[in-house]
């Protein structure tokens, strides 16, 4: 299972990797969450890292675990999720979720936007004091030179006037600028890594790419690494170096970017890759592969996207680990027979 | 603050204030000619003739009602017929005693039932929750004069504490103050309780906590601001129910306050006293909401700058 933690990054090669340092190293980690009915297990024994200055795209269905995923990453699994096993390494301290100096190290590190900064920004406070705040927070200045900070910050992530709309109340302005505003936030005070789980989801197509685009422009100035969450693949075509495949809670695929796209290689990653529309299309792609995922307490024993598989075979009832596949990794015990990489 | 939603609430407080008094007037007439209500049983014949004319009861209807609101805006509610002073002074004496126990009151319910709501919100299913929670039912079903003999009984009685009865020193002030802010405290504290038990789960206190926000920091810079509008509703709602509770605690305590005149004077059948006190009653919450309106706006820009703007 630890074969994904040692999985080299597409841009590096041998000399490059001894460079590079890894940010976040995912090991392993099992997420339980405990209902009524008993502890179901929504994220299972995912391993995943990320370089600095990498960007990871992670995709999947809605409910595969994604957002569990970055939440456990952050340290914010809230009162009913909890890690099971595995851990999570960031900047080669394992992370605790108990422990406030931890805590701190990681608020410091990383940075988060999630899917509607409608209700993700706080109503009753300016957008300015929000900025301004994370940034006092991270980097313990002055709340004048945080004030003043926050007005950079709002002009980095391209919001108009930055001035007067550090003034506004988030119900003041649109939807777009609300994400630029929490964009603001996340990277106040120079995180290492952004997380952004489904950031432009809640916004129009067209704002959608502004939004993209402005990550792409930060990672590039900043550098520092995103993980990228979506359930559109082919949004982050464009900007992740690597791509990590999500199903039932498990990455069933882990690939650089370009491989991926050029030759998937697990059938739910075909499945996902087929039933993209190409640009423009605008057909419905609400069920892109036949069948629906397997209730998280209903998981089959072996490989949960079996039931939707026209691949399956007797075998696959056994679960697949992850192992090498061209120049990446899948969890299938088929997957695709050639191992030359198409280009 | 946005002049259109200060002038609109103005508007319905004054609305409301011409409805209560109107109401007054118009009670007072259909019960009866008003010189048998408000003049004593033995006054002679030529007496009334002579108060009828006196407060205009020979002239049309309208007309009797423009005079009585002029009088009302001048502040003349009559004259009290136990002692032949006017009604409004009569009041005007008491106002102070029953404000400063309103006021010793109300910042003894909020200082107490605010952080208790907030602890128990914070600490959910803990030891302090139910405790919280257990002292608000208290304070919810305990009728003010039941709570109020009790005390009477442990710390004036038994214990010989506490003065029963009274007014003067902080010592006379402890008993009523207790018995009034108990309900009135439990009422905040379960209400701030469910408020920021709502607002914890919002999704901006967890951007708070994913930027490293210290948990008082999420609790009082974050939650509150938002908590506090349903807060400030019930706080405005329960002042009725303060008055209604002082009227009692007033005369448990014989506290010589606006609530124990009403009660006499609602027994001396002195009614040019009962209809001021009505109106200053009708006044009080029509301020009060007044006030919790302003505040509404001052706490929510939402509300204080409408949800124009450019939300795209
Ligand atoms: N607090 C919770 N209580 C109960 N179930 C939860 C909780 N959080 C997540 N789940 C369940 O865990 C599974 C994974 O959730 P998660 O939010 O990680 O999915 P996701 O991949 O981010 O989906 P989406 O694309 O819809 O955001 C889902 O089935 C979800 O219903
Ligand atoms: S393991 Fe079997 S069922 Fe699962 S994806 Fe591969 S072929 Fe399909
Ligand atoms: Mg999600």
């Amino acid at each position: 299972m630890h074969a994904a933690a040692g999985f080299v990054s597409r841009r590096s090669s041998a000399d490059v990797l001894s460079e590079m340092s890894t940010l976040i190293d995912i090991r392993d980690l099992t997420v339980r969450i405990d209902l009524p009915e008993g502890p179901v297990f929504p994220v299972r024994n995912v391993s995943l890292s990320l370089e600095e200055g990498e960007t990871v795209g992670l995709v999947g269905e809605s409910g595969c675990g994604k957002t569990l995923t970055c939440l456990s990453v952050i340290g914010l699994l809230g009162r009913r999720a909890s890690i099971e096993s595995g851990s999570v390494v960031f900047q080669g301290v394992e992370i605790d979720p108990d422990d406030p100096d931890d805590k701190r190290r990681r608020s410091r590190g990383m940075g988060i936007i999630f899917q509607n900064p409608m209700t993700c920004l706080n109503p009753v406070r300016t957008l300015g004091w929000q900025v301004a705040e994370a940034y006092q927070i991270r980097t313990g200045e002055s709340r004048r030179v945080a004030q003043r900070r926050a007005t950079e910050l709002l002009d980095l992530v391209g919001i108009p006037e930055p001035k007067r709309r550090a003034a506004d109340y988030p119900h003041q302005v649109s939807g777009g600028q609300q994400q630029r505003a929490m964009i603001a936030m996340a990277i106040a005070g120079g995180p290492a890594l952004l997380i952004a789980d489904e950031p432009t989801t809640a916004l129009d197509v067209t704002i959608q790419a502004q939004i993209l685009d402005l990550l792409a422009r930060l990672q590039r100035e900043i550098g520092m690494g995103i993980l990228f969450v979506t359930h559109d693949l082919g949004l982050v075509a464009e900007v992740a170096d690597r791509m990590a495949v999500m199903y039932a809670g498990r990455v069933v695929e882990l690939a650089p970017a370009d491989a991926l796209f050029a030759q998937p290689r697990h059938p739910y990653t075909r499945g996902l890759l087929t039933s993209l529309p190409f640009l423009d299309d605008d057909i419905d792609r609400l069920t892109p592969i036949e069948g629906t995922v397997p209730p998280l307490h209903a998981m089959p024993p072996g490989c949960a996207f079996a039931p939707r598989c026209s691949q399956a075979s007797p075998i696959c009832s056994t679960p697949p680990d992850l192992r090498a596949s061209g120049d990446g990794l899948i969890a299938c015990h088929h997957g695709l027979k050639t191992d030359t990489v198409a280009a | 603050m946005n002049l259109r939603y200060v002038s609109i609430k103005l508007l319905r407080a004054i609305f409301t204030l011409w409805l209560v008094v109107s109401f007054v007037f118009i009670v007072l007439r259909i019960t009866g000619d008003p010189t048998e209500q408000l003049l004593p049983d033995d006054v002679g014949e030529e007496i009334r003739e002579y108060y009828r004319i006196l407060w205009g009861l020979d002239r049309p209807v309208w007309e009797q009602y423009l005079l009585y609101f002029k009088a009302a805006f001048q502040g003349d509610f009559g004259v009290s017929f136990r002692n032949s002073q006017p009604a409004l002074d009569l009041i005007w004496q008491r106002v102070p005693k029953t404000v400063e126990l309103g006021t010793a009151t109300f910042v003894t319910a909020l200082v107490f039932g605010i952080p208790l709501g907030v602890m128990a919100a914070i600490w959910r299913d803990s030891w302090i929750d139910r405790l919280t929670m257990s002292f608000a039912v208290f304070g919810f079903s305990m009728p003010n004069f039941f709570l109020g003999i009790l005390l009477i009984l442990l710390f004036a009685m038994n214990l010989r504490m506490l003065p029963s009865s009274g007014y003067g020193t902080w010592e006379h002030m402890v008993m009523p103050v207790f018995t009034l802010a108990t309900a009135f405290a439990g009422a905040i504290a379960r209400f701030t309780r469910s408020a920021m038990l709502d607002v914890l789960s919002k999704d901006y206190i967890r951007t708070a906590e994913a930027e490293g926000a210290s948990m008082s920091r999420r609790v009082w810079l974050h939650a509150f601001p938002n908590a506090a509008v349903p807060v400030v509703t019930i706080v405005g709602f329960s002042l009725g129910g303060m008055i209604g509770g002082a009227v009692v605690t007033e005369n448990v305590f014989a506290w010589p306050g606006v609530g124990r005149l009403l009660t006499s004077s609602v027994a001396d059948r002195d009614l040019a006293i009962v209809q001021g006190i009505v109106v200053l009653v009708a006044i009080t919450m029509v301020t009060a909401n007044f006030l919790v309106d302003l505040a509404y706006g001052w706490l929510d820009p939402r509300i204080r700058l409408g949800s124009g703007g450019q939300s795209r």
